[in-house]
């Protein structure tokens, strides 16, 4: 039985951190879609049993009528393959889901109850699968979970394992906790698991982990997981990737640039050819005259889908030790600045607004 | 700190030429055009060297690179010798064009370059730096320029101006009153106020957060009803699905009864009550007549028999005809009532038949016709919830791009919101460090300037005061009251403005060194008694300093000659004259 399971892919996510380039958000939504038309060919072209989701396939509260109808056509198309679908808490079933609405084909099956429900997938194997039916304080599916019946017994759903939880999966509410050790004593021989973003194979669970890219600062091997289910209830996974997403972290140093000109021109430099996203973050020392504004670089022409410019730890080219031993009003200022309890990126600030000031420049705040 | 000599080595007009320094009082005199502003540049080049940095060199630069850069477009080199108050003499040597070879080599070392104690980051060898000074400040610090005399001259106000930008950054940037001006204008003119009438950056963002947030509530108010919608056209559907069905259920069965026989008991008491009526009303004999019949007859054949007369014969022959009509009627008698009674039952089996199969297809008529009613309700719903799920759908906002444009409107509120914050902080730092360096400064320049007064005022004021808030200043003679030095005559507003220049001067340099003093041309306006009064004092603060004069004044020249004596002092005279290029 060879399975093809994905989660979290989170269509119609909205995309604040681009900066308001609502063309740039809108094209990362289209790539969500475009992923999971990925996802369907894979299981497509390998010849699946099943494609399953678990959870957080869209976002209840943002879905558009259009990404319903994208859903219909697309598990439809690979009927009479089955699909099966686990609520998250993103996409919860409830009395409005498009879940209970859409018109699915008949491969469609969706797993509608807020407790672990079997569906038998082949002789001797069985698909235990469960719905959030709120957005919040989800119980553990597992939890007084035992399977009631001989065989190989899968679950999926979308849940929090718990040192999971604990280590820090950022942003990332504990819906349907559960423990891993609760998998083995449910007599469960692997579950499928969706929520947490970070990509996951422990021995008797999976989080395949977003499959596209949704924000920076995913790291991992994610995709869609192509899980092999032997006989004796041990799986084997083989991850694919399935988002075309390119994202880019960069670094833009100034150190030296003499001109917002400069600036933009490294800028141009740095994203060149890339494609797909870049979020750069700007550090280094610069020199006090230069204006930073992040929206003007953000104009820097580029082929990517979206741009992210950010300030990092940036000096300006002062030299504060000597000015601090200077008699004047600047350097009681500096030292003052310097000695007060501030946060460093206060005292960045106000040293920087203040000396200008002191300059008699024009602009006070460059990164305004 | 005392320069020994300035060394143009390639620098302007001069190639290969030195300028020896006394370690007093230098007077530098030449007529127009013998390079007096050219020795001022190499001197201040010489000690100070050129900024070394990438990026457009600032207007001054520009001026003095036009001015003084060698038209041959060789070597441009200066330098100068200078011994610091720690007793060592140091070589200066810059490379103004290239910034590359530019040396600080202690002579008392065996040339040792020590050029790293006055290089800052990148820049290039400042020997100001010694001073705790920088080439900028130096410039604020140590030179007084003709013109800053002449415009103390047209503004007594300049002094507090000069005063102020001096504490704040050695005069060669903006006062603190400035900066905090300029802090404020920023703070209107990229935050502003929030008001409701207000029009700035603030209320503007403000503004647009509300107006965001208000789409956004919009946008999900929307996207509610048209899930409600949605989910009610579901079962508007299922509820049209399932009249539907009732509907084809009721069309059936109305077939069916239009098509099934009338009912078979209803049916046999018709044919029963047919019966009754065909029985009742066929002719039946009447044995009471025929009896009655016989009777009369019998009496009538007795009577026309037995009867003597023919009265009694004839009575008994009508006996005989009225027996006859008798047996007729009783052999074909019908009985009237019976068969009324008969075809009464028969009508009313009839009736309840005919009735029976009309109530039943009205009955399936009725059904079918509630059930399409229904139907049409509830497929009406549904197409006027379709239609209206339809006309959501074209007005529907997208929720996530709502949401983006609220994060943005907000990051943007934020963005003010924390400029204004900074801002404050900014300028609560500037004015307590204000406070705090005028507190300190006013005291000891008033001290400092108050000793010289009396001198060089001829004795007419005696005291200076320098108020710490503002760093206004004021004298006052012996008995009199204060005046402000704005309001001084020409010649004594620049005298005091050159002894604050002095006190101030000692106020910024390092404590340990003493900060030369250069004066380019400083008494053009003044009177010959101000001149030498003004020169004494110069000859007096040259005792504890170096002092450089540049001058074409002959009454400078001929001061000079009288009171300036080597080794302490020196007079030197500009050969000819160097026109540039």
């Amino acid at each position: 039985m060879k399975l093809v399971y994905f989660a979290d892919l989170h269509l119609d996510a909205p995309f604040a951190w681009l900066g308001g380039s609502q063309l740039a958000a809108r094209r990362r939504r289209q790539s969500l879609r475009e992923t999971l038309g990925t996802i369907i060919r894979l299981a497509d072209v390998i010849h699946a049993d099943a494609l399953l989701c678990g959870g957080d396939l869209f976002e209840q509260a943002r879905y558009t009528p259009d990404t319903i109808a994208f859903l219909e056509r697309a598990f439809e198309e690979i009927e009479p393959m089955p699909v099966y679908l686990a609520p998250g808490n993103h996409d919860w079933y409830g009395p409005e889901s498009p879940y209970r609405q859409a018109h699915w084909s008949s491969n469609v099956h969706i797993f509608t109850e807020d407790r672990l429900q079997p569906v038998p997938l082949q002789d001797g194997l069985t698909l235990w699968g469960a719905a959030h039916r709120a957005p919040a304080r989800t119980l553990g599916f597992l939890d007084d979970f035992k399977v009631d019946r001989g065989g190989v017994h899968l679950a999926l759903f979308h849940g929090s394992e718990r040192s999971g939880f604990l280590a820090g999966e950022a942003g990332h509410q504990p819906h349907a906790p559960f423990d891993a050790a609760q998998t083995e004593r449910s007599g469960l021989h692997h579950a499928l698991v969706g929520h947490y973003h970070r990509p996951r194979d422990a021995e008797r669970y999976t989080y395949p982990g977003n499959p596209d890219f949704l924000t920076f600062g995913e790291d991992g091997e994610r995709g869609a997981v192509v899980v092999t289910v032997l006989p004796d209830g041990r799986v084997e996974r083989e991850r694919h990737r399935v988002g075309m997403t390119e994202a880019h972290d960069l670094t833009l140093s100034v150190t030296g640039s003499s001109s917002q000109q400069e600036v933009r021109d490294r800028l141009r430099v740095l994203t060149g050819n890339r494609r797909g996203v870049a979020r750069v973050t700007v550090e280094g020392e610069f020199d006090p005259r230069v204006d930073l504004h992040v929206g003007d670089l953000m104009d820097v022409p580029h082929g990517l889908d979206g741009l992210l410019v950010r300030l990092g730890q940036l000096r300006p080219a002062y030299d504060l030790r000597v000015i601090a031993e200077e008699p004047t009003i600047r350097g009681q200022f500096v030292r003052d600045v310097l000695g007060a309890e501030l946060d460093e990126e206060d005292r960045r600030r106000v040293l920087l607004v203040g000396l200008r000031a002191l300059e008699g420049q024009t602009e006070l705040d460059p990164f305004g | 700190m005392r320069i020994e000599s300035v060394a143009a080595y390639a620098f302007g007009p001069f190639v290969g030429e030195t300028l020896r320094l006394a370690p007093g009082m230098t007077v530098i005199w030449g007529r127009n055009e013998a390079g007096k502003s050219s020795w001022h540049a190499a001197l201040y080049f010489g000690l100070c060297g050129r900024r070394r940095g990438s990026g457009q060199p600032s207007r001054e630069e520009r001026v003095l690179r036009a001015r003084h850069e060698p038209w041959d477009g060789g070597r441009w080199e200066v330098g100068a010798t200078l011994s610091l108050e720690d007793g060592r003499r140091i070589e200066l040597r810059h490379d103004l064009r290239g910034l590359v070879n530019c040396t600080a080599i202690d002579l008392g070392l065996g040339g040792r370059d020590c050029s790293g104690e006055i290089v800052v980051g990148n820049d290039a060898p400042d020997a100001a730096r010694w001073l705790g000074l920088d080439r900028r400040t130096f410039l604020a610090v140590a030179c007084v320029r003709q013109g800053d005399l002449l415009a103390v001259r047209q503004n007594g106000q300049l002094i507090q101006d000069h005063l102020q930008r001096g504490a704040a950054t050695g005069g060669a940037d903006e006062s603190a009153a400035m900066a905090l001006e300029r802090i404020d204008q920023y703070r209107r003119d990229h935050v502003g106020a929030n008001h409701r009438t207000a029009v700035g950056p603030l209320r503007r963002a403000t503004v647009a957060v509300e107006r965001a947030r208000a789409d956004l509530q919009s946008a999900v108010v929307e996207h509610e009803a048209y899930g409600e919608l949605r989910a009610r056209l579901g079962e508007l559907e299922d509820a049209e699905g399932a009249a539907r069905a009732v509907l084809y259920r009721t069309e059936v069965a109305r077939s069916k009864v239009e098509a099934s026989p009338p009912s078979r008991a209803l049916q046999e008491q018709v044919e029963e009550a047919r019966q009754r009526v065909e029985r009742a009303s066929s002719r039946q004999v009447s044995v009471k007549l025929l009896l009655v019949a016989v009777v009369i007859s019998m009496l009538g054949a007795a009577l026309g028999v037995l009867g003597e007369d023919r009265v009694l014969q004839l009575a008994g022959a009508a006996l005989l005809l009225i027996s006859c009509g008798l047996a007729i009627l009783g052999i074909g008698r019908r009985d009237a009532k019976a068969t009324a009674e008969a075809l009464d039952v028969l009508g009313a089996a009839e009736a309840a038949l005919s009735s029976d199969r009309e109530q039943r297809i009205r009955a399936a008529h009725e059904a079918q016709t509630a059930a399409f009613r229904t139907y049409e309700a509830t497929a009406r719903a549904a197409a006027e919830a379709r239609a209206q799920l339809d006309e959501r759908m074209r007005g529907l906002l997208s929720v996530a791009e709502a949401e983006e444009a609220l994060a943005l409107a907000e990051a943007d509120l934020a963005r003010i919101k924390e400029l204004e914050r900074v801002l404050e902080l900014t300028g609560s730092f500037l004015l307590r460090a204000q406070e705090r360096v005028h507190r300190s400064v006013a005291p000891r320049l008033a001290e400092q300037v108050s000793g010289w007064l009396p001198r060089v005022t001829d004795g007419r004021y005696v005291q200076a005061l320098v108020d710490p808030a503002t760093l206004a200043i004021g004298v006052r003679e012996a008995s009199g009251p204060w005046r402000e030095a704005a309001l001084l005559s020409h010649g004594t507003a620049e005298q005091v403005y050159l002894l604050l220049r002095v006190a101030l001067a000692d106020q910024l340099t390092r404590a340990g060194e003493v900060c030369p003093l250069i004066l380019d041309d400083p008494t053009p306006h003044f009177d010959d008694q101000r001149t030498v009064a003004m020169l004494d004092l110069l000859l007096q603060v040259a005792e504890t300093r170096q002092v450089i004069l540049f001058s074409q004044e002959t009454e400078v020249l001929g001061w000079a000659e009288r009171r300036l004596s080597e080794p302490r002092h020196r007079l030197w005279r500009l050969p000819g004259r160097h026109l540039l290029g």
